[in-house]
This record gives structure tokens, sequence and C-alpha cells, in this order.
């Protein structure tokens, strides 16, 4: 059934189509006219394998297609005589034994080549959005209607983002090569943050709430595998890998039945992917054997990996978690991270440790906006059982609170905190209940 | 989406016949072209059903049945769970089990679908479905 073959079809390219890019851009020195060129291949596919069936090599066959049409391009007046010839060569070598000395040829640069092509996609020329969208186009095989609908983004614009990105790569006449040296420690951590920006888009949006939402980080966490087996000796790499498959792991958990999310520590255990966090405990493991313990993304998943090995929520090591975000606070500097150490001090160490580092953060001017920093001061005081103070920072936090839930949430706690307040006034003005009898609150009116 | 594919056992395999050295080579090459295509999430070979015990389940009653067990066809040799995003891309994977890695006998290979929170039907699914917005729920616990 033709339907059925497109299928097929679509899986095989899924397989193949990014390694058949970066080939050919090796080739052709343009990641634009590579992808063109492989896009033809695959339409070619479209029409010929519903009767031919799928090739036994469908990569090869696939490569055989664009080269072909690389040829006819070069023929059709464009520069390079010597391209032709350099393409007609390995077009002769490739027809002349078929299959096999095609693949040996991949094999020996395929691993080069999509790793250029990895870094390529999220070169620093680019803007952060058109990195994600052409690496989710060159490297996952996803359509720009797939792209548009996991970033609930207008298709027309995704394309234009794709057209953009790859005539900047060309106008800046951007080599096709992996960098070296100090280029290549900047360049891999670009392309470090595009496959986090993506997995975030993916999990930080309801799980469930659309089905492309996980499969960004299923995408997500498949690069990020596939960039730790070519570059093995990397342990940010690994690093990111393990955190992304640690916090992955947590999705089944972390709704409840009404779609309201299940904060971290209230979730149930039992449902996160223990196959999972396996993965990232052991690609963790990798990241600290190769030195990298000091990593920004080996220390994101340190940490995460500590809620993973606690059995309950009561049992996590928060003291080691306040540790490690120090070391991180000391690599990556951020008031973020302070906030975030402050909270697991107070846990480790009471609601006052964690209130002395977080009323630091107060005059800071890149959290002025942030409403986690007044909800944390308000989870403290709250715990230190100053309730007036508690309630205006959970008012002020609502006020800041991006979305409805959220604002619910926080100005829900608000009136508790005022509740409370009430409750210990009214008892402040009550004697002392006898001995044996048990106090009685008194009823107040609700504010 | 989550597949597990599993490899139906055969008369070697019962036999506890283990795998040549070639063999063994060509299945660790199979394995690691769907590690570098980033998909392999699991990979085992079981021992032969011998070794193996049935726990039969009939309301309260428990029955322990020793192996082996005689319908090799239907018994499972090892399984692999991958990290697909389509039914035919895991059996697009499977077609390219190298074909020396079985030479004695014919193999068959099994694919079914892992069950995902979401796949359980209204009882994991949310109700509201509002898909501007974003739930950024990283609380201050977390």
């Amino acid at each position: 059934m033709a339907t059925d073959a497109h299928r097929v079809i679509e899986a095989v390219w899924r397989i193949e189509s990014a390694k058949l890019i970066a080939g050919l851009a090796r080739m052709v020195k343009d990641v634009g006219l590579a992808e063109d060129l492989a896009q033809d291949a695959l339409v070619a596919a479209l029409e010929k394998w519903p009767d031919t069936g799928v090739p036994d090599r469908p990569g090869a066959w696939l490569m055989a297609t664009a080269k072909r049409r690389a040829i006819d391009h070069f023929r059709r007046g464009q520069r390079l005589k010597r391209k032709h010839e350099q393409l007609g060569r390995e077009l002769d070598e490739a027809t002349a034994s078929a299959a096999p000395d095609l693949d040996a040829g991949l094999d020996d640069t395929i691993g080069d080549d999509l790793l250029s092509l990895i870094f390529i996609a999220c070169h620093p020329v680019l803007t952060p959005e058109a990195r994600v969208a052409l690496t989710l186009r060159l490297l996952g095989g996803l359509t720009t209607p797939e792209i548009a609908r996991a970033f609930l983004v207008p298709e027309p614009t995704i394309a234009q983002r794709i057209v953009r990105a790859k005539r900047a790569l060309s106008e800046a006449r951007v080599p096709f090569e992996v960098p070296r040296g100090a280029a290549f420690v900047a360049r891999l951590a670009s392309v470090l943050e595009v496959l986090y920006l993506i997995f975030n888009e993916g999990y930080a949006a309801t799980a469930g709430e659309h089905w492309t939402r996980p499969t960004l980080c299923e995408e997500a966490l498949r690069l990020g595998r596939i960039l730790a087996g070519l570059v093995p000796g990397e342990p940010e790499a690994h690093g990111l890998v393990a955190l992304m498959e640690i916090q992955a792991s947590r999705l089944p958990a972390r709704l409840g039945p009404d779609g309201e999310p299940i904060l971290l520590l209230d979730q149930n255990r039992a449902r996160w992917d223990w196959l999972q966090v396996g993965r990232g405990l052991e690609a963790l493991d990798r990241a600290l054997r190769l030195g990298g313990a000091r990593g920004p993304y080996a220390l994101q998943a340190a940490i995460t990996a500590c809620h993973a090995r606690a059995r309950t929520a009561a049992e996590t090591d928060w003291a080691r978690i306040a540790s490690l975000y120090a070391v991180l606070g000391e690599v990556a500097p951020s008031p973020v991270v302070e906030l975030n150490r402050a909270m697991a001090v107070a846990m480790a160490e009471g609601p006052a440790a964690g209130l002395a580092i977080v009323d630091r953060l107060v005059g800071e001017p890149a959290l002025r906006a942030y409403h986690r920093l007044p909800g944390a001061r308000a989870d403290l005081l709250s715990r230190l059982g100053r309730h007036d103070e508690a309630r205006a920072e959970y008012r002020r936090a609502a006020a800041l609170a991006g979305n409805a839930r959220e604002r619910a949430m926080l100005t829900a706690r608000a009136q508790e905190c005022a509740r409370k307040a009430a409750a210990e006034a009214g008892e402040a003005s009550l004697p002392p209940p006898p001995a044996r009898r048990a106090a009685r609150r008194p009823s107040r009116p609700r504010r | 989406m989550r597949f597990m594919v599993i490899v139906k056992a055969n008369q070697e395999s019962e036999a506890g016949v283990l795998p040549s050295e070639k063999e063994l080579t060509l299945m660790g090459a199979f394995n690691e072209e769907l590690s570098k295509a980033g998909i392999l999430l699991a990979a085992e070979g079981l021992q032969a059903s011998g070794k193996g015990a049935r726990v039969r389940l009939s309301g309260h009653k428990r029955t322990v049945i020793d192996g082996p067990f005689s319908e090799t066809k239907e018994l499972i040799a090892g399984f692999w769970i991958w990290q697909v995003k389509s039914r035919e891309e895991a059996i697009e994977w499977a077609k390219r089990i190298p074909a020396e890695a079985f030479p004695k006998s014919e193999t068959e290979i099994e694919i079914r679908q892992v069950f995902e929170a979401d796949d359980f039907g209204p009882a994991f699914t949310p109700e509201l479905r509002d898909q501007e917005e974003r739930l950024r729920m990283h609380a201050v616990k977390k």
C-alpha cells in the first residue's frame, strides 16, 4: 500500500539522512546545497521504492542518487570543473564495484563528517533559534511542520529561519570541518547548549500536552548520545547526556490526574524510569572518570543524581546538593545557582541558614523580575513562623509569576499564611488553656 | 517511542550453544551501530530455558514449573530495547541485523512497542491540555 511504503521510506530517511547530508556537505562544501541534494534523493526514493521495494543498502542508493544530482548541478554551468571531475571520479569508483566501496569510504570519514555537520549547525554566526531549527532539521531529520509544531511557531517562520541560516553559513563561508583547539572547546559548548535548549523545550512543557513535546526530549537525548559517541573523550558531552537522561526519567511522574504538575519531592518515585536513571548514572560516571567533575553539565547531572539516588524524598542528601551548587557557583556563577544553593542549605541546615543566603540576593538586578526569589523567601519565612512577612512575599511572587497556574498556587499559599498569622494572633490573645482541656481555636472571619 | 525487539529462540540457543567469536563480533558491531545512532537503550542475551523456570498464577494458586520448555519457537533468547520514532524504524533496524550472526537456523525477531505513561488512557492523561501554557513548575524545592 502506498502509505505504508511512505512510512517505510520515512523510517529509512530518519536512519540515513544525517549521514547522507554530512557526506554530501564534505564533498560540495555547502550545507544548504548538500541538503537540497539529499532532498532530491529522497524525492527519487519516494518515486521509485514503492515499486521496486527498499534497496538492500538504502544509504548507498541515496548517496549515489544525490551524487548524480550533484554532477548535474555542477554541469549546469556552475564553477569548479575540478569539483565535477572529483565527483565524477567518486561516482565512477562507487558504481564500478557497487555498494562495498561506497560504504567503506563513508565509514572512514562518516564520524568526522557527522561531527562537522553538528558543529556547523550550531555555529555562533547563527541565532540560537536558527541553530536549534537547523540542528533538528539536518541532524534530527525533522520536517518543517514537525519543528513548527514542536515550538508552537508558524511553519513559514521555521522555513524562513532555516533558509536564512543556510544563507548566513554560506555568506560567512563557514568551513565544513571539525574545529580544533580552543575553537573546538568553544564550539562544543555551543553544541551542548543547543541540545539542552531542545531538551528543555520538551521537558519544561507539560508532558503529554502535545505529542511533539516528549519527542523533543527524546530527540535531544538521541542527538546527545550520538555526540557522546563521536567525542567520547569529552566529559561534558557525557555530563549533558547524564543530566538529560536523569531529568527525563522523571517525566512519567511529573503530572497528576488533572494535569497539575507534581513537585519533585512529592513525585511517586516508582514511576521514574529506573532503566533511564541507570543510563544517566553511567554517563555521569564516564564524565567523572574523564576528570570532568567541575564541568557545569556534569555538576548539574550530579545534583539531579542526588535525587535519583534517594529512594524517598526524605533520604535526599541535601548537604551534598548544597556543596555541588557551591562548586557550580564557582565554575558558572549565577544568582539563580546561588538561590538554588540557598534552598539546599535550608533543607540541610534549616530555614534560617538558607534565608541568610537568600537575603543577600534580594537586591540582585538579574533577579528583579524572577518570581522564584520572593517565592523562596516566602517559603523560608513561613517555615520560620514569620507568616505575615511570608504572605507579603508570596503576593509579590504571584504578581511576578509567568502563568496562571503558578499564580494561583502562590496566591493560595499567601492566603494560607494569612490564615496561620491570624490563628496565631488569635491564640496569643486567649488566656492559656487549663492543663487538662484541649485548647480551642477561636473562630475568626476569614480574610 | 520505545520498542522491545525480541530474538526468538532456536535449537542452538536452547541447546546452550554459545555464539562463535565471529558471531559475537558481528553482533557487537551491530550493537555499536545502534549505539552510534543513539537508539540503543538495552541489549541482553538470555540463557537457555533449561536454566529457567515458570511461575503459573491461577487465582491464589501458584505453580512452579522448571525448564526446559518445549515450544522452542515461542521462547525468547534475547532482547533489545530501542528508542525510535516509529514502528517502521524499528523494523528497518531489525532488517539490518547481520545475517551471519545467525548462520545455522532461521531466527525470528519480534518487535513490541513499550507502553509509555500516556498510553494508559485517561487515568494517566491530563485533562487540561492547554498548548499555549508552558508549565515551568520547577518550584523552589526542585
